[in-house]
Parts: C-alpha cells; structure tokens; sequence
C-alpha cells in the first residue's frame, strides 16, 4: 500500500471508528456516573 | 390507545440506540457503499462521507430524536404538533415516503432470506448463481419470500416496543459480530491490501469533482436512516430523561463504522478473489454484486461455503431490523390516528404485503419505485429541516436537544446546519438527481411510465402531494385527537412528562 492510502486510512477509521469508541466510552462513563 | 400502549417505551439507552442503529443498518451499508465507494474514486469518495456524516446525518438524527421525544407522536402529529397544523401534510410526507419504501423493502428482505436458506442448505454452492438469481428474482418465489419476511417483521411489531427491543438486542450485536468476522476473514485473504489501496487511495483531482460529493451525500442520506422518520418514531418511546445528542451520535457513527466494514469485508474479497473482473463486479449493480458476484467469490475463497452463509445471514438481519422500524413507523402513525396498535399493525402489513407484490414480481416497477420513493427521502430530510425552522431551531436546541437527561451538550453549529446546511444540502440533491436522469433518458424526460425519468417522479410525488395538502386539516385534526400524554408527550404542566 501507498503512504498516501495509509494515510487515509488512518484518517478515515480514525475518525468514524475511534469517533464511535470516544463515544462509547463517555456513554458508558455517563451511564456509570449516573446509576452512582 | 390501550393502557400497554401508553406504557411503552424502550427500557434504556442501550435498548433504543441497537433498536435505532438496527434500524439504520441496512442492505445500503452492506450492498450499497462497497458498490458506491469503489465506482467514485475510494479515498475521495470516504473524505466527503466523513464531512457529510457530520453535515447531514447527525443534524438530522437529532431533528429526528427531538420530535420524537417531544411529541410523542408519530410522523404526521410531531409536525403539526410541533411546526404548526398547516405542516401536516409535510409529516404524512415523510410517512409516505418510508412506507412505500417499506412495500418494495419487504421484497429485498425477502430475496437476502432466501439466498441465506440458499447459502445454508448448500443450494448456492451447485447453482449457477446468475441462473439461479435470473430464475428467482420477478417469481413467484420472491412473493412468497416477500410475504415471509413481511411476517416476521410483522410478528415482532405485534408487541409493540419490548418486541422491538427484544429482537434488537439480540439481533444487532450477533450483526455487528458477523460484519466483524466477515471483514477480518477478508482483510486476511492474499491480496486482499489491493482492496484496502483501491479503498483508500484519494485522487485530489476527484475531491474536485461534484459528483464525488454528490455521492457522498446522497449515500448518507440513504443508509443512515437520517430523514426517514424512523428514527423520529423509534424516539417516540423514549424516556423523558434520554440524551439526544450523544445518542445520534452513536447511531451515526455506528452505522458508517458499519459500512467502512463493509466497505473492506466486500473490496478485500473482490481484489483478493477475482481483481481482474473488478470493474465488471463493482458496475453489476447492487442485486448483481450481491446475488450473482458474491456467491462466485466465496466459492473460490478457502471455507467459503461457510462465510458465504454468515454472508447473507448478516444481510438478511440487516435488512429485517430495518423493515421491521418501516412497520412501526406507518403503525404509529395509525396509532396516532385512533387505532389500537393490534388492528393498525394488520392494515399496514395487508395493504404492505398487497402494494409490494408488484414489486415481487417485476424488476422493472422495483426499479421505479426504487428510483420515486428514494428521491423523496431527499425532500422528506429538506421537510425536517423546514419544520424545525417554523418551530425554531435554537428553541428546539434549548428546550429538548439540551432539555432534560442530555450528555453531551450541542452548540450553535447544530441550529445553522438544520437552518442553513441541510435545505442547501437537500436542494442540491433533489436537482442533481433530477438532472440525471434528465440526461439519462433525454428522448422521455417526462413520460410517466418510464422507469427512471423526471416524469414518472413528477406524476407519483404530484398525486401524493396533492392529495396529502387536500387532506391536511384532516391528517393534523385525526393525528392530533389523542390525548398529549399518551407516550411520552408534555405533562398537564406544559412539560415533557416522565415515562414509567
């Protein structure tokens, strides 16, 4: 693979599936703070 | 209303973002995107994904959510509850829209369930594929398969939300899962980095071009499930002290994550597996991909036969957890209307298993209705938008979007995307697409029977509107007629009341 295609590969996953696991976390950690 | 339906709601957030997320995973993501993505440059094609998911799904998902939350009602009574009763035809729009596409989505269902009994029983693996699809597709088969996943649908919708609720979540992680191990069985086939390069590679020169965007646009607002209504009826069930931001946007991100999957499950396997035929295969159309491609690539892939069933059986939930939220949105509507959910539920299934059969039966009425009614989200997501705007965006940001039980508190962006971004947005795409099939078809512009033209959009969306604005004061006086509270709507103090 190209530098150019890894690049946007980061880019991209980063993005969409570290965007949905930042997400995940900070519903989880509401969801915990809340049932304390 | 029964006293069960004014209890419903979904038990948590959990239960309605895999309620909701079910709902927008569908056979767009699996079919569509890997088909999309690679007919419009890979990696130019994902950066205007990226920018529209953010641009157009999530804003509107967050309309969407607040409606529903708001007003506790269904499609035709959030608008005229909340933007004024002179909009109703606006939200019997957008029920229109979702239900005729429920009519010829039974049919897709249909066709993934019988290609996953198929898949299961080995049939696939001796056929010709493209007999085997030639012979199935336009048949009397495809009726039956259509009434069979119509059936289903219908079955968990006869228990209302915990039905839906139930399903989900066991349903969507087993989906989630299966795309999972799909896309890691791909990615590990050699050969399978010159799917990810094709994927991935941009070409600055296509990050200028229209159509790129166009694409990028038009593929959100297809497979998001942002402009339906679905959401907006799934959110009817909320409780009071739900999120809506961060709620929209964990659908929206993990429904694209899903499709990025799909994306790399479907690109690695046809680079890996056949590279030479990978125009060919991309260009088959969404039916061509899946129904006579996929079944030649997993029998020359190393334990193919099995893949191929968790193939279909992924693809088939998919498309099921999506009809079965097209039922309850024209459910809700009659529920709204007066109807116990029992005796809605039953005239929507009748009148959408009767409506669909064309569809069933012809490849060519698929196609239209395919083409009429996926045009019309585009004006049903500029509808959302306008019905905000007359009930006041920043208001609606105020009091329900950051109301009570919210996580992730939402800007001022968001109130200029819904005022100014989407109806851009969705202008844009309503012309584009016109013109399309404008020069797609210049000798019959207008003719009203031909598949894919302006006319045959023209005459269907011109009766349906016509008679929608005949019916206004009607649709908003019958939808309006319960009483606020029924599932989730304002308290006798003018506020939104807590559900049990």
């Amino acid at each position: 693979m190209s530098g150019l295609a890894i690049a946007v590969m980061v880019v991209v996953c980063g993005i969409v599936w570290g965007g949905l696991a930042t997400l995940l976390v900070f519903a989880l950690t509401r969801d915990a703070r809340r049932e304390d | 209303m029964s006293a069960t339906d004014a209890r419903e709601a979904f038990s948590g957030r959990w239960a309605l973002v895999l309620a909701t997320l079910g709902m927008a995973v569908g056979t767009g993501n699996i079919w569509r995107f890997p088909r999309v993505v690679a007919t419009n440059d890979g990696g130019s094609f994902l950066i205007a994904w990226v920018v529209f998911l953010l641009a157009w799904s999530v804003p509107l998902m967050i309309v969407e959510f607040a409606f529903g939350k708001r007003s506790g009602r269904g499609t035709i009574g959030a608008f005229a509850g909340l933007a004024g009763r002179g909009t109703a035809w606006m939200g019997a729009w957008v029920a229109l829209t979702a239900t005729a596409i429920m009519f010829y989505y039974a049919v897709v269902t249909g066709w993934c369930l019988r290609y996953f009994f198929a898949a299961a029983t080995g049939e696939l693996g001796t056929a010709d594929p493209a007999a085997l699809w030639d012979g199935f597709a336009g048949s009397g088969a495809a009726v039956a398969t259509q009434a069979a996943t119509l059936a289903l649908a219908f079955a968990v919708v006869w228990f209302g939300v915990r039905g839906i609720e139930r399903v989900s979540v066991i349903v969507m992680p087993i989906l989630l899962l299966l795309v999972v191990v799909l896309a890691v069985r791909a990615v590990t086939l050699p050969g399978a980095e010159r799917g990810l390069e094709f994927l991935f590679t941009p070409s600055w020169a296509a990050l200028g071009e229209p159509k790129v965007w166009l694409e990028a646009l038009t593929q959100n607002a297809w497979d998001t499930g942002a402009g339906w209504g679905l959401i907006l009826t799934y959110a009817v069930y909320m409780r009071q002290r739900e999120d809506v931001p961060l709620n929209a946007f964990l659908i929206g991100f993990g429904n694209n994550s899903v499709s990025l999957l799909s994306g790399i499950m479907v690109l690695c396997t046809v680079f890996a597996l056949n590279p030479a035929a990978q125009q060919q295969i991309v260009g088959a159309g969404n039916e061509g991909l899946t129904f006579v491609w996929m079944p030649q690539l997993f029998a020359l892939m190393p334990g193919g036969a099995f893949f191929q069933v968790l193939f279909f059986l992924a693809l088939t939930f998919a498309a099921l957890t999506s009809l079965i939220s097209m039922l309850e949105l024209a459910t809700r509507v009659l529920i709204d209307f007066g109807l116990p959910r029992r005796r809605a539920l039953v005239a929507v299934g009748t009148i959408g298993f009767a409506l669909g059969v064309p569809s069933a039966l012809s490849m060519e009425v698929f196609r239209n209705q395919d083409w009429v009614w996926s045009l019309g989200l585009m004006l049903s997501g500029l509808l959302f938008a306008v019905a905000a705007i007359k009930h006041g965006v920043e208001r609606l940001r105020r009091e329900v979007v950051n109301g009570p039980g919210v996580d992730l508190r939402l800007g001022r962006w968001w109130t200029w995307a819904i005022a100014v971004v989407v109806p851009a947005e969705a202008v844009v795409l309503l012309v584009w697409w016109l013109r399309q099939a404008a020069a797609g078809d210049p000798a019959e512009v207008w003719a009203p029977w031909s598949t894919f033209n302006v006319g045959t959009v023209v005459v269907q969306w011109g009766i349906a509107l016509a008679l929608l604005l005949a019916a206004n004061r009607w649709l908003a006086r019958r939808s309006l007629a319960g009483a606020p509270g029924e599932q989730a709507g304002p308290t006798a103090a003018g506020q939104p009341g807590m559900l049990p």
